[in-house]
């Protein structure tokens, strides 16, 4: 049995990594009584997938985890028993049975929505416009060329799926997310900062992920975290 | 008043989840219904002071108690600490970010000797002044702890009261008096007074020593000791340990704190006794948790369930300070692992056979765990004299049995600079690693694993003090690399592998161990030079110590190099673990006579702990003659 749950990392949990976070959401449901599968072999591992890792400091308003049960539990009591056991900062907003077979999650997000926040005397919108409008935002960066780590160059424009500001100080950002190219957009805002000439402010703006979207054969996005259709929904806002 | 942490300054710290508290199992109270506020501190990093037990017991026996609240705070890593330091922050606690100097008490766990300067970090950090004697009403009163307590005296210019044994037992009568004392409007001088007289508390500020006119023999400028004695008459001559009498009758922490991140040893931790019955005449832990007293196997039963359930971990460690000496472990084991498969259970020193081999196995679920056995003396002469009750034949006949089972992974552990040492007990420890490499050998080819791994590692004999070795001389840092030389050269077989490390952090732990009041000014200026962390290789500082070591005037030899006479007033004469001073000397005695003393389960040996307490297994039922010697 394969459920898919959409969760909220905030709080003091944005400081906690990926797999640190991971390993609080297994123990949680072990706590929760949900009976978790597990793969077979020396080292047993409970069948969990997450979406793409959020980066520290991120808030995440709609995360994404799938997982295998060795028999089947209630949607809303894997809810209420989940929610009881996680620590402040995550809380499950909606569960649901996933039809078999499915494509894991990871396999279908493409790109992944941000809300940044920026300090208000900083002069972002501007700043950013100026990157965004050159030809290539080249970065450094470490990574494998033939399996020998090294300095490699990046070009991450093209990685900007589209953007838009809100108002002059909150940038709303798709950037290429999943398996096979992501953008963390830390590395798009450092370059900002650069070009600011305040890179030691970096970390004041406040980030959240809130939306995850596939896409079709056409083309099209769609959102992967809308819940509203789900029968089974916490109340609870953030 | 709870202190904010700007986020940017988080992101900027390696491991942020350090610093955030708010962990599951935490507790929060009303700080308008709290009459004793308490910061209990480990002065080592996060990853490394959560994997401790006795934080979980004493945070949550502390916190069960009305009014009073436990907080926890554990040393910054250095890239924190400097932000802290730049921007002005002081140093908080995980629970509320209370600063340290808002407390009431700030209690330390003095778990190991090189994690002194971090205390020292710690109280300047939290804007707590260093030295006792320069705090004032507006100051927390610092507390200290632990096994290292039992030699207070290094640390008696900083800490305003040590406590002396086990926290189940007097914190709550120390609260309450602390409150009756608030209420009255009392001050500390006048609170120190009266927490001299609860019992096992020693606040150092109320005992006077003084020294000899001359040096001691052999030394330059360092006179001995000539008393210790009580300056007020509210102060005991001698403080005795406290310590649980009945195992069974305290609570244990199902719900221990579950970090986010992923600390040293991440796993469900249940103690299965306390004490240790070996006598081992080098080891701290050996004496000063007499005596040996157990949890039932129904209440580790009910705990374990209690804290598997309340943490959702998949690992569980059981722990004493030797697992064979539980009666009944192998039942215990079986039950545990037939009502949780899939929970890996791990426990230190196991008796390497047959059934411990098989149960080890069923219990890592397949997998052929390292097999480690600490025969710490190299010859059968040297571990009968620090009292070592593993024979070669034990350890052969365990690794024969290991490899047909396909084990390939052995790890032996030793120690060099015992006293009475010689080359020829060096070189014992090359030749039992190579009759190791040579029983796999012997198996057949097709009945063996593939290859073999012998690890030996060893460390330095660092004496201790209420150890029988106590009086001993340490060896010099020649003498000690000599002999890592020397072995290392011995040690000819492919298979093994050797680990070992540098002597001066040995030296050093020694000179701390058996320290005295004057070696407060050491450590102070160490800290001064900048060291921290010095139990971390990579951030101890050897010459920032060298120079402390030179500017203080410490003699080395006083307190390393000497043989102590019998009759010297040692700088902790005036604590006593239950344990007497004449079995401690009787047994050096013994050990240059290569005389064995019995575990206590065999034979009582009249270590005198039963004058404090008559519990645990000096009351296990024996034979009448056994009986009737126990009385004599």
């Amino acid at each position: 049995m394969k459920k898919q749950l959409i969760f909220y990392k905030g709080g003091r949990l944005r400081f906690v990594g990926h797999l640190d976070m991971m390993r609080t959401m297994h123990r949680a449901m072990t706590r929760a009584d949900i009976p978790l599968s597990y793969s077979r072999g020396f080292n047993p591992h409970p069948h969990m997938s997450f979406s793409s890792p959020l980066a520290l400091g991120c808030i995440g308003e709609r995360e994404i985890m799938e997982f295998r049960l060795e028999k089947d539990m209630e949607d809303s009591l894997i809810l209420e028993q989940l929610n009881a056991q996680l620590p402040q900062g995550l809380y499950v907003r909606g569960v649901r049975t996933l039809e078999e077979p499915s494509t894991p999650i990871m396999a279908l997000v493409r790109v992944n929505e941000y809300r940044i926040l920026f300090p208000e005397d900083l002069p972002a919108m501007e700043v950013f416009e100026q990157l965004t409008s050159q030809p290539e935002i080249t970065i450094t960066k470490l990574g494998k060329i033939h399996g020998r780590k090294q300095q490699i160059r990046v070009d991450i424009k093209p990685l900007i799926e589209s953007y838009h500001w809100e108002n002059p100080h909150t940038l709303v950002l798709l950037a290429a997310g999943g398996s096979e190219t992501n953008l963390k957009p830390e590395l798009l805002l450092e370059q900002l900062y650069i070009l600011m000439g305040c890179p030691e402010r970096q970390h004041e703006e406040s980030i959240s992920r809130s939306r995850a979207f596939g896409r079709t054969e056409e083309g099209a996005l769609y959102d992967l975290t809308d819940i509203s259709s789900w029968e089974c929904t916490a109340s609870w806002q953030p | 008043m709870s202190i904010q942490i700007p986020d940017s300054l988080l992101l900027s710290v390696q491991k942020p989840a350090r610093y955030i508290g708010g962990e599951v199992n935490t507790v929060t109270k009303d700080l308008k219904d709290v009459h004793a506020h308490f910061c209990f501190c480990f002065p080592d990093v996060y990853d490394v002071g959560m994997c401790h037990l006795g934080l979980q017991i004493l945070y949550h026996g502390l916190n069960s108690y009305e009014g009073v609240f436990c907080e926890r705070c554990f040393a910054p890593w250095t890239d924190m600490e400097e932000l802290m330091r730049r921007k002005d922050i002081p140093l908080y606690s995980l629970e509320t970010f209370t600063p340290l100097h808002e407390f009431d008490f700030v209690g330390f766990t003095l778990q190991y000797e090189m994690s002194y300067t971090n205390i020292l970090n710690m109280l300047d950090l939290g804007r707590i002044p260093l030295m006792a004697k320069d705090r004032t009403d507006e100051d927390p009163l610092v507390i200290a702890g632990g096994p290292n307590a039992y030699n207070p005296e290094p640390l008696a210019d900083f800490v305003d009261l040590f406590y002396m044994g086990e926290g189940e037992v007097e914190y709550e009568h120390l609260f309450r008096l602390y409150k009756e004392h608030r209420e009255k409007g009392g001050g500390r001088r006048d609170f120190l007074k009266i927490a001299a007289a609860v019992p096992g508390i020693y606040v150092p500020s109320l005992y006077q020593v003084t020294y000899e006119d001359h040096p001691a023999e052999g030394c330059d400028h360092t006179p001995m000791i000539s008393s210790v004695t009580p300056s007020d008459p509210a102060a005991p001559a001698v403080v005795t340990k406290v310590l649980c009498t009945d195992m069974d009758a305290i609570d244990y922490p199902t719900r221990p704190i579950i970090p986010y991140l992923q600390i040293v040893h991440d796993r469900a931790v249940m103690e299965i006794f306390r004490g240790c019955l070996r006598g081992c005449r080098f080891c701290h832990a050996g004496m000063v948790y007499r005596p040996v007293r157990m949890r039932s196997k129904e209440n580790v039963l009910a705990w374990v369930d209690e804290v598997l359930k309340g943490t959702g971990y998949d690992e569980l460690s059981l722990t004493s300070l030797s697992s064979n000496d539980y009666p009944g472990l192998y039942d215990l084991l079986r039950e545990i692992h037939e009502k949780y498969p899939h929970v890996n259970v791990s426990l230190p020193s196991l008796r390497v056979d047959a059934f411990s081999l098989e149960l080890m196995e069923e219990l890592a679920q397949g997998k052929k765990s390292l097999l480690t056995f600490a025969a710490e003396g190299g010859t059968q002469r040297l571990r009968d004299v620090i009292n070592k009750g593993i024979t070669e034949e034990e350890i052969l006949s365990g690794v024969r049995l290991a490899f047909e089972g396909q084990w390939d992974r052995i790890k032996l552990y030793f120690m060099l600079g015992l006293p009475t040492e010689t080359q020829e007990d060096v070189q014992g420890i090359a030749d039992l690693a190579s009759r190791i490499v040579h029983e796999w050998y012997q198996v057949p080819k097709e009945k063996r694993s593939r290859d073999v791994s012998v690890g030996v590692s060893t460390s330095f004999f660092v004496p201790k003090p209420f150890t029988p070795f106590q009086w001993t001389e340490q060896c010099g840092y020649e003498e000690y690399m000599e002999k890592q030389h020397f072995l290392n050269a011995a040690i000819r077989s492919k298979k093994v592998r050797y680990s070992c490390h540098d002597a001066f952090l040995s030296t050093l732990e020694g000179l701390l161990a058996r320290g005295d009041r004057r070696t407060g000014a050491l450590i102070y200026t160490a800290w001064k030079k900048g060291c921290r962390f010095d139990s971390w290789s990579d951030m101890f500082n050897e010459n920032a110590w060298k120079e402390a070591i030179e500017e203080t005037g410490t003699e080395v030899f006083y307190y390393c190099y000497r043989r102590r006479p019998a009759d010297e007033v040692l700088p902790w004469d005036h604590i006593s673990i239950g344990v007497s001073k004449a079995f401690l000397w009787g047994e050096y005695q013994r050990a240059f006579e290569g005389k064995v003393t019995p575990n206590c389960r065999e034979h009582c040996s009249g270590c005198g702990i039963r004058r404090i307490c008559n519990t645990g297994v000096c009351t296990e039922s024996r034979t009448s003659d056994e009986r009737e010697e126990v009385a004599k």
